[in-house]
C-alpha cells in the first residue's frame, strides 16, 4: 500500500531515457568513428573497411612523440593535483565536518575561471616577456629585451601540466570534501585515538582507504580530461608536435577531406590512449593497495615526525605557489581587459581605457542571454532527470541505474572529439541540426553526468524514515517529496544546479556542433575571438564568464546554507 | 517493466536505423534555384543568410555587421555572422550534410574561403554554382590584371567562388629595434646569425607558416616554372633542395632555437608586440596598420617585403551545395563586390583589406573615392609591395609541409 502511494516516479522512463540519451548518443558516435577510422565512408569514397588510415597514422613521425608528451603532461598534472588535493583536504578539514569558508571560496573562485582564460593569463605570467620576467627586469635591469628562455618550457609539456594542475586541484578538492562528508572521519578518528593512533596515521590507515573509492570517478574524469584537453594545450602546450588531441583536431580540420579517415583513426588512438591511461591508473591503484595492505595493519601508530613537519611545509609552499600563480593569471586578465597597450618591460599597462569593455559589452548582450537560457534549461532538465532516476531507483529498488550508472559517465571519460562528429551526422539525419533542441541535447550530455554525480550520494543517503513519518501523518507521496525531501536536500540540489550551469556555460564544441554555429553563446564568441589572439578581448570574456559562473556558485552557497525552515 | 523495455528498444532501433542510413551516403546535389540576379534578388527578400566567416578580428566582425545592416535595408534579408575559429569547421558541417544526404536544408549559406579549403570543397562537389554569372558587380573585376580572382592557388575557380579581397604576404618589423629589415633570404639568414632567437614563423601547417616556406622556396629558386604544375615526385628533391639547405642554416638560430614555434600568425604578432621577436608576418598588407590602430602593435612597426616579389592570392566567398538561402547568399556575395562595400573594406580605419575591383572599370566618383582613401601608417604603397608571386600548385604545399614536419616538426 505504501509502495503504491510513494510510487510517483516508479512508472517513469527516466533511467531508460537517461541511459539511452547519453550513452546511446556516445556509443552511436563511436560506432561512426570506428567505421570512418577503418576507412568506411561512402560519401568520401571509402567503400570498404581497411587498415589504411591506421597505416598512414602510424607512419606519421609526429604521432609517437605527440602521445608521449600528452601522457606526460596529462598524467603528471593529474597526479600532482590528486596528491595536493588530498593533502589539502586532510589539512583543512581533518574531521570532515565543514571546510573552512575561505578555502572553499577560493577553490570555487578558481573553478569559476574558464580553462582557456586561465591558460592565457598564466601564459602571460610565465612568458619570457611576461609578468615574472618584467618583475626581474624591474629589479635587476639585466634584460632590456625578453630573453630566449622559459620558466616552464612549453615544448616538454611542463607548462601544460602546470596549468592542468592549477585548474584541477579545486575540482578534486571539492570531490574529496563531498566524499569526506559521507565517510565521516570523526568516528574513525575517535576509535583510532582510543587505540593510540596519532591523527595523521589514523587518517592514512582508516579514512583514506574508505575515502578513495568515493573520489575515484572524479579522479578518472580529471585524468581523461587532462589527456584530451585542446584549448589549454593550444595556448600553453608544445607545438612540434602538439599534444595528441590538438593533432587530432588538426587532422579533422585538414582541408583535404581524404584526411578525415586518418583523423578518425587518430581519434580512435586518442580514445585508446585515454582508455589505456585509465586502465593503467586503475592497475596502479591495485598495486599500491596490495603493497600497502600489510602496512595498514602493522600496528605502527605514529608517522615519522619529519614527514609531518616537512610535509606541512611542502604543502604550504605548493599551495601558496599555486594560489599566487592563479591570482597573477587572473589579475593579468583583469588588467589586460582595461589596457590599451602594455608592452615589455612595463609592469602595468601603459595606457588604460575602456574601449575593449565598451566594444565587447555592446555585442555580448544576445550571446549572454542565450548562454544563460541554455544553462538554465539544460540544468533544469538534467536535475529533473537525475531526481527522477534516483527516485525511481529508491522506490522500485531496481538496479537499472546502478547497473547502468557507469554508462552515464561516458561523456566525461570519452574525449568529445571521438563522438561529436558522428552525433552531428545523426542530428542531420533526424532533422534536428541547428535547433535549440539539438544544442540542449548536446549540453545535456555533459551537464547531466556532473549533476547526477553531485546529487546521487546525498540522495541515496537520505534517511527514508523522514518520509515514513510524513506518510504516517497523512501526507501524500507528492507532499512528502515536495515538502520534506526537497527542502532537506536543498544543499545538494543547489550545488548540482550551480555545477550544471557552470558546465553548460563552458561548452564550445558541443554548442557549435548542435547549433551549426547559428546559436552563439558566450563560449562560442570567446573561442572565435580568441583565435585573433587579442589578450584584451580574452580578458573581457574570461572575466565575464568567471563572474557569471562565480555568481551561480555564490547563489548555491547561499541556498545551501541551512536555514530554519519550520517555525512554531 | 515490459512497457519500458519495449520503448527503450524502439528508441534504440530508431537510432540504429538512423545510423544505418548514414552509411548509404547518397550523393546529393541541389537544383539551381536562382537563374539570374533579378530572380535571386526577388527570392532573397525575407531570407535569413548564415555567413560563416572567421571571427577572430573585431574589426572584420564590425565590417560584417555593417554589411548585415546594409543588406537588411537594401534587400530585406537578414544576415547572421557565424563566427568561426577555423574555416574547416564549416567545411566539416557541409560534409556532414552531404553524408546525411541533405539537399537544401543546410545551415551554411555563405562561406569565407580560399586555397585548400576551396580545392577540397570543389573536388567533393560541396559547392553551389557557378555563381559568378549571377553577380552583376563582377563587371568591375578584371582577371587580366588580377589573375588570382579566377584562379585560387592555381586551381581554376570555374565560377564557384566570388572574389572578396586581395591578399599578399608581408613582413613586419619594429623600426625602433630593427631599422634595416632583411630584404632577401640571405640577408634574413645574416640577421638571425647576428641576433639569434629574434625571428620565427608560425608552425606549419599553419596557413601563414606554410606560405613563408613557399615564399623562401620561390625567392631562392631561379626557375619557378615547375611550381605552377602539379608536383612530379621525382622532381621534388632537386626542385626544393635550396629550401632545405636554407632552413638547415636558418633553423638553429630561430626563436627557441627552432624547437618550438608560435601556433598562428596572431600568436606571432603578439610575440612582436611583446618584444620577443623582431619580425612578424601576415597575409594582409594592411595588417600592421590595423594592428597599430587597435593598439596590438607599437606605432614604430613598419612593413617590408623580399626583393623580387611576395606570394599573393585572393580570398573569396562561396555558397555550399546544400545552402538553404542560396538566393540570399548570391545577393550578399554581389553586395560584397559592390564598389561601396569594397571601398569601405579597404579603408584602413575599417578593415584595410585591398579591393579586388579594377580601378579603370569603376565609375569616376568611385575611382576618386578609392584614390582618396588614406593608407595606413605601416602599409606599403602598391609599388612598395612589389610584384605578386603566384602560389605554387597545392600539391607542392602538401609535400613541403610533410617534409618540414619530418625534419623539424617533431
Amino acid at each position: 500500500m505504501i509502495r503504491r502511494r510513494t510510487d510517483i516516479f516508479a512508472g517513469s522512463l527516466a533511467p531508460v531515457l537517461a541511459i539511452t540519451l547519453l550513452a546511446g548518443s556516445i556509443v552511436l558516435g563511436l560506432i561512426f568513428l570506428l567505421a570512418v577510422g577503418f576507412g568506411y565512408l561512402p560519401a568520401l569514397g571509402g567503400q570498404a573497411l581497411s587498415l589504411e588510415p591506421f597505416r598512414i597514422l602510424l607512419a606519421d613521425e609526429r604521432v609517437l612523440s605527440s602521445c608521449a608528451k600528452t601522457v606526460f603532461a596529462g598524467t603528471s598534472g593529474t597526479l600532482a593535483a590528486v596528491i595536493t588535493a588530498f593533502a589539502l583536504a586532510i589539512k583543512l578539514n581533518p574531521t570532515g565536518a565543514a571546510p573552512s569558508g575561505w578555502a572553499q571560496r577560493l577553490a570555487l573562485a578558481i573553478l569559476a575561471v574558464p580553462h582557456a582564460a586561465l591558460a592565457l593569463g598564466l601564459a602571460f605570467v610565465i612568458a619570457p616577456s611576461g609578468w615574472m620576467m618584467r618583475g626581474l627586469q624591474a629589479l635587476f635591469a639585466a634584460w632590456p629585451l625578453p630573453p630566449d628562455w622559459q620558466f616552464f618550457p612549453a615544448e616538454s609539456g611542463i607548462a601544460l601540466a602546470l596549468v592542468l594542475f592549477l585548474k584541477e586541484v579545486p575540482f578534486l578538492f571539492f570531490a574529496i570534501l563531498m566524499g569526506l562528508h559521507q565517510v565521516r572521519p570523526e568516528r574513525h578518528l575517535l576509535a583510532a585515538r582510543a587505540l593510540g593512533y596519532a591523527d595523521g596515521m589514523a587518517w592514512a590507515k582508516l579514512v583514506l582507504p574508505r575515502l578513495y573509492p568515493l573520489v575515484r570517478f572524479p579522479i578518472l574524469a580529471v585524468l581523461a580530461y587532462s589527456l584530451s584537453v585542446v584549448d589549454m594545450s593550444l595556448i600553453l602546450g608544445p607545438t612540434t608536435p602538439p599534444t595528441l588531441p590538438v593533432l587530432v583536431l588538426k587532422w579533422f580540420n585538414e582541408p583535404d577531406l581524404g584526411q578525415r579517415f586518418t583523423a578518425a583513426a587518430a581519434a580512435l588512438l586518442q580514445f585508446g590512449l585515454v582508455g589505456g591511461a585509465i586502465l593503467i591508473w586503475w592497475l596502479c591503484e591495485r598495486g599500491v593497495a596490495a603493497l600497502l595492505r600489510p602496512w595498514l595493519s602493522n600496528g605502527i601508530r605514529h608517522m615519522a615526525p619529519w614527514l609531518a613537519y616537512y610535509g606541512r611545509g611542502v604543502l604550504a609552499a605548493i599551495v601558496g605557489m599555486a594560489v599566487v600563480l592563479v591570482a597573477l593569471a587572473v589579475g593579468a586578465l583583469l588588467l589586460w581587459s582595461f589596457a590599451n597597450t602594455w608592452r615589455y618591460p612595463a609592469l602595468l599597462p601603459e595606457i588604460f581605457d575602456l574601449a575593449t569593455w565598451r566594444h565587447s559589452l555592446g555585442s555580448l548582450y544576445a550571446p549572454l542571454l542565450t548562454s544563460l537560457l541554455l544553462a538554465l534549461c539544460a540544468t533544469f532538465v538534467a536535475l529533473l532527470l537525475a531526481v527522477a532516476c534516483l527516485e525511481h531507483e529508491r522506490v522500485l529498488r531496481t538496479d537499472v541505474i546502478r547497473a547502468g550508472e557507469r554508462w552515464l559517465y561516458l561523456p566525461l571519460l570519452v574525449p568529445e572529439i571521438c563522438f561529436l562528429l558522428g552525433l552531428q551526422v545523426l542530428l542531420l539525419l533526424i532533422g534536428l541540426n541547428g535547433t535549440w533542441v539539438a544544442v540542449l541535447w548536446m549540453h545535456l550530455l555533459f551537464v547531466f553526468p556532473y549533476v547526477f554525480l553531485t546529487l546521487k550520494e546525498p540522495w541515496r543517503a537520505f534517511d527514508s524514515r523522514y518520509g515514513m513519518v510524513g506518510l504516517s501523518l497523512g501526507q501524500t507521496a507528492w507532499q512528502v517529496f515536495r515538502r520534506i525531501k526537497l527542502p532537506m536536500l536543498r544543499a545538494p540540489l543547489s550545488w548540482a544546479a550551480a555545477v550544471g550551469c557552470s558546465v553548460s556555460l563552458s561548452l564550445y564544441l558541443p554548442t557549435m556542433q548542435g547549433g551549426e554555429g547559428r546559436i552563439s553563446t558566450l563560449a562560442t564568441e570567446a573561442v572565435a575571438l580568441s583565435s585573433g589572439g587579442d589578450r584584451r578581448v580574452m580578458g573581457v570574456f574570461g572575466l565575464i564568464q568567471t563572474l557569471l559562473v562565480g555568481a551561480f556558485f555564490l547563489l548555491a552557497l547561499r541556498l545551501a546554507r541551512p536555514r530554519r525552515w519550520r517555525r512554531g | 517493466m515490459a512497457r519500458q523495455w519495449t520503448r527503450r528498444e524502439a528508441v534504440g532501433a530508431g537510432l540504429m536505423l538512423g545510423l544505418g542510413a548514414t552509411f548509404l551516403g547518397k550523393p546529393a546535389r541541389a537544383d539551381a534555384p536562382p537563374k539570374d540576379y533579378e530572380a535571386a534578388a526577388a527570392a532573397a527578400r525575407g531570407q535569413v543568410v548564415y555567413f560563416n566567416a572567421w571571427g577572430g578580428d573585431q574589426r572584420i566582425n564590425d565590417y560584417i555587421s555593417w554589411v548585415a545592416e546594409e543588406v537588411s535595408t537594401r534587400f530585406g534579408l537578414t544576415l547572421h555572422h557565424v563566427k568561426l575559429s577555423d574555416t574547416a569547421e564549416a567545411v566539416s558541417r557541409v560534409l556532414a550534410g552531404k553524408i546525411a544526404g541533405q539537399v537544401d536544408e543546410g545551415g551554411i549559406d555563405l562561406i569565407w574561403i580560399n586555397g585548400e579549403n576551396f580545392a577540397a570543397m570543389k573536388k567533393q562537389d560541396l559547392l553551389f554554382g557557378p555563381i559568378i554569372p549571377l553577380l552583376p558587380n563582377m563587371k568591375f573585376v578584371d582577371p587580366k590584371t588580377k589573375p588570382t580572382v579566377l584562379s585560387d592557388f592555381t586551381i581554376p575557380t570555374d565560377g564557384y567562388e566570388s572574389p572578396w579581397g586581395m591578399a599578399q604576404l608581408v613582413f613586419f618589423h619594429d623600426s625602433a629595434r630593427l631599422s634595416q629589415p632583411p630584404r632577401t633570404p640571405a640577408a634574413l639568414l645574416d640577421f638571425v646569425r647576428a641576433s639569434p632567437g629574434r625571428f620565427t614563423f608560425p608552425a606549419p601547417p599553419d596557413f601563414v607558416g606554410s606560405t613563408v616556406l613557399k615564399q623562401f622556396l620561390l625567392s631562392l629558386s631561379a626557375d619557378r616554372k615547375p611550381f605552377d604544375r602539379p608536383l612530379v615526385t621525382a622532381q621534388f628533391d632537386s626542385a626544393t633542395a635550396p629550401l632545405w639547405d636554407y632552413l638547415a642554416a636558418l633553423t638553429p638560430h630561430l626563436w627557441r632555437s627552432g624547437k618550438s614555434y608560435p601556433a598562428s600568425s596572431t600568436a606571432l604578432r603578439q610575440l612582436l608586440n611583446d618584444g620577443e621577436v623582431d619580425i612578424s608576418m601576415a597575409f594582409n598588407p594592411g595588417d600592421a596598420s590595423s594592428a597599430i590602430a587597435q593598439g596590438l602593435l607599437p606605432e614604430t612597426v613598419r612593413s617590408f617585403v623580399f626583393d623580387g616579389g611576395m606570394i599573393g592570392n585572393t580570398h573569396f566567398v562561396a555558397v555550399p551545395f546544400n545552402a538553404k538561402a542560396k538566393a540570399g547568399a548570391v545577393v550578399v556575395a554581389d553586395f560584397l563586390l559592390s564598389p561601396e562595400a569594397q571601398l569601405r573594406k579597404e579603408d584602413p580605419n575599417v578593415w584595410g583589406d585591398p579591393t579586388v575591383l579594377e580601378m579603370a572599370l569603376l565609375p569616376q566618383d568611385s575611382q576618386a573615392a578609392f584614390a582618396e582613401l588614406p593608407r595606413g601608417i605601416a602599409t606599403l604603397s602598391p609599388q612598395g609591395l612589389g610584384p605578386i608571386l603566384l602560389e605554387p600548385h597545392p600539391s607542392w604545399m602538401v609535400a613541403i609541409e610533410a617534409r618540414w614536419t619530418q625534419f623539424y616538426g617533431h
